[in-house]
């Protein structure tokens, strides 16, 4: 049996977070939430009176009550609120753009939301949907945030919206942008006839908000090498015959002061490979094969290992070697 | 017969009673309400209007005209007039106006009592006293000397919608 090689297929998942985000988000909604005069539909009444004295008598008179009834400004505001575009890579999923929608009229509105992706964009995110942030913490939580397609806001209330959605595989060159926006609509028109003095009519400032934000590819990431040593007298591979594997992890790009966290490694060997027990090795040091406390593990042919944090100019190494079935 | 005398009674009984009732309100008055339109004519110029009031949003200003009638054949002194501020307004500055000789003073406690606006002071929580700012005022009171008999004031003073 003359195999000449055997590919084992490797994972990688990464994390990037910007805690700066976060913050920003929070403060916008503080700063959004002040009166913006008398609310829709309230009655202003005014009456008059009148005191005078006549051939000795005096006199008070009331006047009619006039009143009116103070009509229903749509007044909304969308705004992106990342600072930057929001770095992502070939393969993330649930890849998050934060806006916030404020109802800045004196009533209840109902606003229609619809995502858009913009042409001019050098890739299409895939899956994009809008979410609301209902649990109210500014930060995108698939188990508690409720996808939406409208919401309801009372007067000068605010609500954090998400675009979420997945970076499809491929080939990007780094610095591509994809521009995706959500277009915020009032339900709400102007009434048909002439202005009511009585009843709540609809005076229109901003009906329709729409706001943009940008994916980019990094021009940072990780790289990943996977080299192959036949370990055998002739250099060819027959059953028994042990492979090496390595697996080399580093930064590339516009790496300066950059770092990818909880970086993890899942490498899954081929069917005609067996693991070799005891091989698996970390930066050149051994890890059990269990899953305990060190870094590493191999279960169902499939090996593992964490590596975490890789600033730039770090490295870091999987090894292992397999056995032919 | 008797029943038409009778009709024709109470008839004039009510005729004699309405104008009774109509003589004992000597002076009348009247309050109505009015907000600025701008006009775009036809050569594009633009003009601002009062009309009635229609349409209302907070930050408008609305113009209040009290119209006093005296209804009587003498001169009538020393009217008062009030009016309160509804607090889901505030009163302009300087926006009181009539076509009659008139003062005007404010008050702080709801027309309670009245006094000039340099005589207004609000105490804060900490005990401390200071000038009450016109948006403080909720209410006001015009005098004015003299209404000639069978003749028409009008009072008039602007607010802005909170």
């Amino acid at each position: 049996m003359c195999l000449c090689y055997y590919f084992t297929k490797t994972s990688i998942n990464m994390q990037i977070i910007d805690i700066k985000k976060l913050a920003i988000v929070i403060i916008y909604m503080t700063l959004s939430l002040f009166a913006k005069g008398v609310i829709a539909g309230k009655e202003i009444q005014n009456g008059a009176k009148i005191e005078f004295t006549l051939n000795g008598i005096s006199y008070s008179e009331s006047s009619n009550t006039d009143s009116f009834v103070v009509d229903q400004i749509i007044d909304i505001k969308l705004k992106w609120q990342n600072t930057k575009p929001v770095n992502v890579s070939s393969g993330e999923r649930h890849r998050v753009l934060t806006f916030l929608l404020v109802n800045e009229g004196n009533g209840e509105d109902s606003i229609n939301l619809s995502y858009e992706h913009n042409s001019s964009s050098n890739f299409v995110p895939a899956n994009a949907k809008i979410y609301a942030d209902s649990d109210g913490d500014g930060v995108f939580d698939s188990a508690a945030d409720s996808e939406v397609s409208a919401v309801n806001l009372e007067a000068d209330k605010s609500v954090t919206l998400f675009i979420v959605a997945d970076i499809p595989d491929g080939n990007y060159t780094a610095n591509e942008e994809s521009f995706d926006s959500i277009i915020a609509k009032s339900q709400k028109t102007i009434n048909k006839g002439t202005d009511r003095k009585n009843k709540i009519d609809i005076v229109i400032r901003k009906s329709t908000d729409k706001d943009t934000g940008i994916y980019k590819i990094r021009n940072y990431y990780l790289i990943s090498k996977k080299k192959q040593t036949i370990i055998s007298n002739d250099g060819k591979v027959h059953t028994g015959t042990v492979i090496r594997y390595s697996i080399e992890l580093f930064l590339g790009g516009d790496t300066k002061n950059k770092s990818i966290q909880n970086i993890n490694v899942k490498d899954k060997l081929d069917a005609a490979l067996e693991y070799l027990n005891g091989s698996l090795k970390l930066n050149g040091r051994l890890l059990s094969d269990e899953n305990d406390n060190d870094e590493g593990y191999v279960k169902d042919g499939t090996v593992f290992a964490h590596i975490g944090k890789l600033k730039d100019n770090e490295k870091a190494v999987v090894s292992f070697d397999a056995v032919v079935k | 017969m008797r029943k038409i005398v009778s009709v024709a009674t109470v008839l004039s009984l009510f005729f004699v009673l309405g104008v009774y009732a109509k003589e004992i309100t000597p002076v009348s008055i009247t309050v109505h309400s009015l907000q600025k339109k701008t006009i775009v004519h036809k050569n594009g110029k633009k003009s601002v209007k009062w009309v009635k009031v229609a349409k209302v949003v907070p930050k408008d200003t609305v113009k209040y005209i009290d119209t006093i009638t005296n209804n009587t054949n003498k001169t009538i002194d020393n009217i008062k007039i009030r009016n309160p501020i509804n607090k889901n307004t505030f009163l302009i500055k300087n926006s009181e106006k009539s076509n009659m000789k008139f003062t005007v003073l404010y008050s702080i406690n709801g027309g309670k009592t009245f006094a000039p606006s340099n005589k207004l002071f609000i105490k804060n929580k900490k005990g401390k006293k200071h000038l009450a700012n016109v948006k403080e005022y909720n209410a006001l009171e015009f005098t004015i000397n003299k209404i000639p008999a069978h003749s028409k004031v009008n009072i008039e003073y602007q607010v802005k919608i909170k």
